[in-house]
């Protein structure tokens, strides 16, 4: 994608295309926490591999960046604490107190992520 | 560092508006590395936009250490968390050659639990960039980080 053309200033085109773009990575992070559901699912059911693991540890880790940079400030730091959540997640895994935790942590996530505000740009 | 040629004095007077990261007139080329399509455009805008300096840009670590030796640029800005060849392995093989060896790197991290600044001490880093970045003062810090 190249420059949003505008009759302002360089920082003022900048944030057209940081707004612009920012519609492609809600969708991107949307589907991230589809991988963290499956953990969580995985864990709830005993059958958290280590590669899953790897992969939900990954996908928060890319929330993280991703939705900070794009104004979602908030979901950044909620994928934040999934990433370091599942960092340090141990088999048999945690007790429902702590997994009903991260399951609303996600929904909130979720939420955070599929709104139309932006905590700024 | 080797003279690359990659460096170009801006001509003067041409009423081209300046963002705050250009404190120098000289145009620097910097290859934005990211498994991240849309962190990598967002940046790769903000350093051409604001910074106005050329952008080169890489997906992977091996694709930065194809490009690092075949553009040699004045500095990597680049995602430490990728698949495959990771940021401190990518800087591990730029040192390794000696045509990319002196190339500055800025490492770009979410990194959860500090910013890595001692872990990443021997790799010679220039410095390090926490994820989520502000593109607005993106080139600022880069800048800064360099001594541009």
């Amino acid at each position: 994608m190249g420059p949003v053309p505008t009759d302002d200033g360089p920082e003022d085109a900048l944030q057209a295309v940081v707004r612009a773009l920012g519609a492609s990575a809600r969708e991107s992070n949307l589907a991230r926490t589809g991988v963290l559901e499956e953990a969580l699912a995985a864990l709830d059911a005993g059958a958290l591999s280590g590669e899953l693991r790897e992969c939900a540890v990954s996908a928060a880790h890319q929330v993280v960046g991703s939705a900070g940079t794009f104004g979602k400030h908030r979901s950044s730091a909620l994928a934040a604490e999934l990433e370091q959540w599942f960092r340090e997640v141990a088999p048999p895994g945690p007790d429902p107190a702590r997994l009903g935790w991260a399951r609303g942590r996600l929904g909130e996530l979720r939420a955070d992520l599929a709104s139309d505000h932006q905590d700024d740009v | 560092m080797a003279s690359t040629g990659a460096n170009r004095r801006r001509g003067g007077g041409d009423g081209r508006e300046r963002g705050a990261a250009q404190v120098r007139d000289v145009i620097h080329r910097v290859l934005v590395v990211d498994d991240d399509d849309l962190l990598r455009e967002v940046a790769k805008v903000s350093l051409e936009m604001v910074g106005g300096w050329d952008v080169l840009t890489a997906g992977s670590g091996s694709e930065a250490c194809a490009v690092a030796l075949e553009e040699r640029p004045d500095a990597l800005l680049l995602d430490v968390m990728m698949p495959g060849m990771d940021g401190p392995s990518t800087v591990v093989a730029l040192r390794g050659d000696p045509a990319t060896r002196d190339i500055p790197v800025i490492f770009l991290t979410a990194k959860v639990g500090g910013d890595g600044r001692q872990e990443w001490s021997h790799l010679g880093v220039a410095g390090v960039i926490a994820k989520p970045f502000d593109p607005m003062s993106l080139p600022a810090e880069v800048a800064q980080l360099l001594g541009w």
